[in-house]
């Protein structure tokens, strides 16, 4: 295997739009669990935050597969 | 202040967790080689350094501890913030883009080739021995501590938990993974954070910036008081810029995001990006959250607890999860880096230099690999010692650090800014200057330096730094010129940096001094 096989680049966009897509979702999530109560200004800022995360992420994850499809790392 | 966690947030942490373990075994195959393992290849660009540097440095600890110091001291304390935009860029622009020339992979390396081999083995066997292990026990016992303080976990298993999540992917991916991970760690730090901050600073009883300054007593809002408990103000500042230049050139955790930037301009913007987060975000994330908590829970038992009064208050379940995670990846934002370290000068300065030459790199990334293992094993028994006597164990260790750090610093900055400096005179400075640090410690505990201070971190560090220069300048006039060395292109012109990175290094040093500005505006202390 040769070094340039061998070696990925850093793979942020991957990484990090995976972990915040789904946290993202989980914040979203969380006020329509059964026993949450929350005023409707709490509701707005998991909902806010919550698609902020989750929008970032696919963001994230378009920009890295938009940059392997043009065969270039998105750390480089 | 405990509060449990609910299904979606055992999940976040989870999804975390998971993500940089996974992401340390898919940058397993870039660890190869010595440069992959320890400096990932050095291709890091510049930009996503700085994210790192900010990661590396700060950690759950800065967010309770120094947001509690803030809370107890009031305003003054954002000076150590602050003075980062003015360090970060003068280190970065004599320093870092040096130290990326000689392409060393500690900043032992480089006194070596500046000076002579004996000033870079001192350098690697007292961080390695002394500072690191120390310093990792410390990070692993306070991420623990701040989880069995907000949820109630067992700090033991935290110690382990924690010890062991970092070591794994910090091992299997290098500094490749570690590097990557600290982006999501940082964002998943300061998210929560910043929300924390603009709820804090616009709930009704605070009234934004004004507000805040108009209600802070007079002992919390004054930025520039005549005395502080460090000493009067000119010790505080002067202390603080001194610390910050020792800090900055010589810890070795942070000194690895220039030497694994993809070159020595990247180098220097990856100082100088951090500079940006501290003189423009960290004080919302940090300082404001503290003088608001003075208002909103004026009788809190301790400093510390007003961050997570504060994310109690303000957060919603859901997001509190989000906090939680972020607060996990402070820690581990933190301690991989230290492992890494350990790891990169562990192998290259000692084994492969003093012990066990010309074997092939294979050889030393599998050492490297298990002397990382032992050396986190060390670090949870320091942890352990520390968790039965912290108050003592936290002064010592700031006692270790104004000790060692300001003779190493004196003589980094004095290599660059002066070619008659001589390996004889640095050896002179760092010995006479380590033992004035020594000296004034026990000088400070028989409290000859009451008068001064009540706490003397700072006048120690102006006088050890002062000290060590005054020392190497002397002994390197009397001594020989040192020989001409071979000295790699750029490194000749004292800045050596490109004209792209000297107007950011002079913008930022503008958005400094405008930064003080903003703040001395609201807080003057009338």
């Amino acid at each position: 295997m040769t070094d340039s096989k061998r070696n990925k680049g850093l793979g942020l966009g991957l990484l990090n739009g995976a972990v915040l897509l789904l946290i993202g979702a989980l914040v979203l999530i969380t006020p329509l669990l059964p026993g949450i109560v929350l005023t409707a200004q709490q509701r707005m800022l998991d909902n806010v935050a919550g698609g902020l995360l989750l929008g970032v992420g696919v963001l994230l994850l378009m920009l890295h597969f938009a940059g392997r499809k043009t065969g270039r790392h998105d750390s480089e | 202040m405990e509060g449990s966690l609910l299904i979606t947030e055992w999940a976040m942490i989870g999804v975390f967790v998971v993500g940089v373990v996974l992401w340390g075994m898919r940058m397993h195959g870039n660890t190869t080689t010595m440069e992959g393992a320890f400096l990932a290849g050095r291709r890091v660009p510049g930009i996503i350094a700085s994210f790192s540097t900010v990661a590396t440095n700060l950690n759950a600890n800065d967010f309770l501890g120094l947001t509690g110091a803030v809370y107890v001291v009031g305003i003054v304390m954002a000076h150590i913030i602050f003075s980062n935009g003015i360090v970060l860029v003068i280190v970065a622009l004599l320093l870092m883009h040096r130290l990326r020339r000689y392409n060393v992979y500690s900043l032992g390396g480089w006194l070596e080739k500046r000076y002579a081999p004996a000033v870079g083995n001192a350098y690697s066997i007292i961080w390695t021995f002394v500072w690191m292990l120390f310093n990792l026990g410390l990070y692993i016992y306070g991420g623990a501590l701040v989880l069995n303080t907000m949820l109630g976990w067992n700090l033991y298993l935290c110690i382990v938990g924690l010890s062991i999540v970092a070591a794994f992917y910090t091992l299997a991916g290098g500094l490749g993974a570690v590097v990557a991970t600290d982006v999501l760690q940082i964002c998943l730090m300061f998210f929560p954070l910043v929300i924390v901050g603009y709820m804090a600073l616009h709930d009704p009883s605070i009234g934004g910036l004004a507000g805040l300054a108009a209600k802070l007593p007079e002992t919390h809002n004054n930025l520039w008081p005549e005395t502080t408990k460090f000493g009067s103000l000119p010790i505080l500042l002067f202390g603080m810029i001194f610390m910050g230049l020792s800090y900055w050139s010589c810890e070795a955790q942070v000194v690895q995001r220039p030497l694994c930037a993809k070159d020595p301009e990247a180098a220097s913007i990856s100082y100088m990006g951090a500079a940006v987060w501290y003189a423009l975000i960290v004080p919302f994330v940090i300082v404001v959250p503290g003088l608001c908590a003075v208002l909103l829970f004026p009788d809190l038992e301790k400093g510390d607890y007003a961050m997570p009064m504060l994310v109690h208050r303000y957060l919603p379940a859901g997001l509190y999860g989000v906090a939680v995670v972020g607060l996990i990846a402070g820690f581990l934002s933190s301690a991989d880096s230290q492992i890494n370290a350990f790891c990169s000068m562990f192998t290259t300065d000692i084994y492969r230099k003093l012990l066990v030459k010309g074997r092939g790199e294979e050889h030393y990334v599998g050492v490297s690999r298990v002397a990382g293992v032992v050396f986190t094993l060390a670090a949870i028994g320091t942890a352990w010692i520390v968790s039965r006597n912290s108050d003592g164990m936290f002064l010592f260790a700031v006692s270790v650090l104004a000790t060692i750090m300001p003779p190493f610093g004196a003589i980094s900055l004095l290599g660059v800014l002066w070619h008659r400096a001589t390996a004889r005179g640095a050896i002179a400075g760092l010995a006479i200057g380590g033992c004035t640090a020594v000296g004034l410690v026990f000088v400070a505990q028989k409290g000859y330096l009451a008068d001064i201070a009540s706490d003397d971190l700072y006048f120690r560090t102006i006088i050890t730094f002062t000290v060590t220069a005054f020392i190497t300048v002397i002994v390197s006039m009397v001594d020989h010129a040192p020989p001409e060395r071979e000295i790699p292109e750029g490194d000749e012109r004292l800045l050596g940096s490109s004209p792209r990175v000297l107007r950011f290094g002079a913008a930022m040093l503008c958005v400094t001094v405008l930064v003080y500005l903003f703040w001395t505006y609201y807080f003057h202390g009338a």
